[in-house]
């Protein structure tokens, strides 16, 4: 069955456009510039359920815009698209219970209070029964060893601490599909591979489908098995992971990644580095 | 059921982050008691003459400490993390949930109430009876009207300020538009209760929501009676179910336009 079937799926924002200059402000004010800015253009798109989809892309190549639209939290512009056969517009929060989301650059976190609590609420939203929380709670804790950090103010944890709780939050009520934007931006390498297993063990043991976009090749290495790359809002390659490498033997996939992504679009892609500042997480 | 446990849960969860922000409680206090302190020698000043439209010095005080009781506790907390969530983008989290993105900010501004009613509230009485007394008008039937016209008072400027927040999905920068509501109620009741307004514009504040929300439970505070009770509460009850309504409509319709920030 497939978990994601999206068809000529178009997002397209209309922002102001200024150009430089004081003149040109009250120009602005006076008569606003609008630009048409089409952020994610006519996708098809299939992803089959209990697959892990790698979705990379330059930044501002229309990575988050498609997640958000397959989260229902975007209306698309055009084109069809169903998420575990529901339409995530109209459907929005039948889909919300059975989808998980990971925005790495953004918290869903209580800043000021322990992660337990912040569990509690999700557990609270998302209808889960106390007992079952708890359960549910002790499992991720396991799993994710948070015992120690699960008490401690969210402001406290170290970056990589806080990392494994906003994943294991959005494992509480035990999705079907997760949707990793960037979960591992920011962490060092020991934390990233802990990150990676977690994902992998839920997708072994449950079927979990996860859909995670990443700049860094070694989650697609050692997560993927089937990566797709978009540029400019358009699909450039959608390819199994194992032909990428049985293609380019001796190649890392960082350099794999590159020359196709050069080849399709003259361009080079930008420097697969996550030292992107995160974000404060907001409380 | 379900549904509403989840929204005691939210307002449960916030109750215990406002505790949190216990220290800054305290260092509003200091804000408080200056406001008060500071409109009050201005209405002493005034009051030389004697009584001004009807209100006795005494109660104009306690007016003024109820009208700046209540906006203490429903203050604009809940627009500037509206404004913060769209800003950083954070509210794709709580539009992918399985809630109502209205009902979630309101039980969140909710559970922050009760900590600033008991705190505030006891500084409030404390100033009052230091200031000028008891108010003997002030008799134990009036609580269940007072604190319903409170309730209502906080759920109309929360909606007000909801309406105000959702402007930030198209709006660049909202913060004219607060501050014009901001001066409407700091005018229409805050500041002075509406029969000390000209004559003329006397009907018109009475006919616009704002006045509802500081004037009408500070004049049932200081000068009770149950006509007049039946007079404020069902008027503040319709605006704020005509601002709850008005704030449901247009999250759904600007929803659609919503521009996530970040990538």
């Amino acid at each position: 069955m497939q978990a994601i079937n999206a068809r000529n799926l178009t997002k397209t924002y209309r922002t102001r456009v200024k150009s430089e200059g004081l003149g040109a402000s009250f120009r602005a004010l006076a008569k606003p510039e609008y630009k048409e800015v089409e952020a994610v253009k006519q996708v098809d798109l299939s992803v089959e359920q209990g697959e892990i989809l790698a979705f990379i892309g330059p930044n501002g190549a229309g990575k988050s815009t498609f997640i958000k639209m397959l989260c229902g939290i975007l209306h698309p512009s055009g084109g069809a698209v169903s998420v575990l056969g529901l339409s995530p517009v109209n459907e929005r929060r039948k889909l919300a219970l059975r989808i998980g989301t990971v925005f790495g650059q953004k918290s869903q976190l209580w800043l000021h209070l322990p992660p337990l609590d912040s569990f509690t609420l999700l557990a609270a939203i998302y209808e889960i029964g106390e007992a079952e929380r708890k359960r549910r709670v002790d499992e991720l804790s396991e799993l994710f060893a948070l015992g120690d950090f699960l008490r401690t103010p969210v402001r406290k944890l170290s970056l990589g601490q806080r990392v494994r709780c906003e994943v294991a939050a959005s494992l509480l009520h035990e999705p079907e599909l997760l949707f990793l934007d960037e979960p591992t931006i920011g962490l060092d390498v020991v934390v990233k591979q802990a990150i990676r297993e977690l994902i992998l063990r839920r997708n072994r043991e449950r079927g979990t489908t996860v859909f995670l976009t990443s700049h860094d090749p070694a989650d697609i290495e050692h997560l993927c098995q089937r990566a797709v790359v978009i540029d400019h809002g358009a699909l450039v390659l959608d390819s199994p992971v194992d032909k990428l490498k049985s293609d380019n033997p001796g190649t890392s996939m960082e350099n794999i990644i590159a020359a196709i992504f050069q080849q399709e679009t003259g361009r080079p892609l930008e420097a697969a580095s996550d030292d992107t500042p995160v974000e404060e997480a907001p409380v | 059921m379900k549904a509403l446990r989840k929204y005691y849960v939210i307002a449960k969860v916030s109750f215990t982050n406002a505790l949190a922000y216990r220290a800054s409680v305290f260092s509003r206090f200091g804000f408080f008691t200056l406001y008060i302190y500071v409109f009050m020698s201005l209405w002493r000043a005034i009051y030389q003459e004697g009584a001004v439209h009807g209100y006795s010095y005494a109660q104009m005080v306690w007016y003024l400490i109820m009208t700046e009781f209540v906006s203490f506790f429903c203050g604009a907390e809940i627009l500037q993390k509206m404004n913060e969530e769209v800003k950083s983008g954070s509210i794709a989290y709580l539009l992918g949930r399985p809630s109502h993105y209205i009902f979630y900010q309101l039980a969140n501004s909710l559970g922050q109430v009760p900590l600033n009613f008991v705190s505030f509230g006891a500084l409030a009485t404390v100033l009052g009876l230091l200031f000028v007394g008891p108010l003997h008008s002030f008799t134990p039937l009036e609580l269940a009207p007072l604190l319903l016209s409170i309730l209502l008072s906080i759920l109309l400027n929360f909606f007000f300020l909801t309406l105000i927040g959702l402007t930030a999905f198209v709006l660049e920068d909202n913060l004219a538009l607060y501050l014009i509501y901001q001066k409407l109620s700091f005018m229409l009741g805050m500041f002075l209760p509406v029969e000390f307004l000209p004559a003329w514009l006397q009907p018109v504040a009475k006919n616009l929501p704002f006045s509802y929300i500081y004037w009408a439970p500070a004049k049932i505070f200081v000068n009770y009676s149950p006509a007049l009770c039946l007079e404020l509460i069902p008027r503040q009850a319709a605006w704020a179910a005509a601002a709850a309504a008005a704030a449901l409509l247009c999250y759904q319709l600007s929803i659609r336009r919503l521009q996530v920030n970040g990538g």
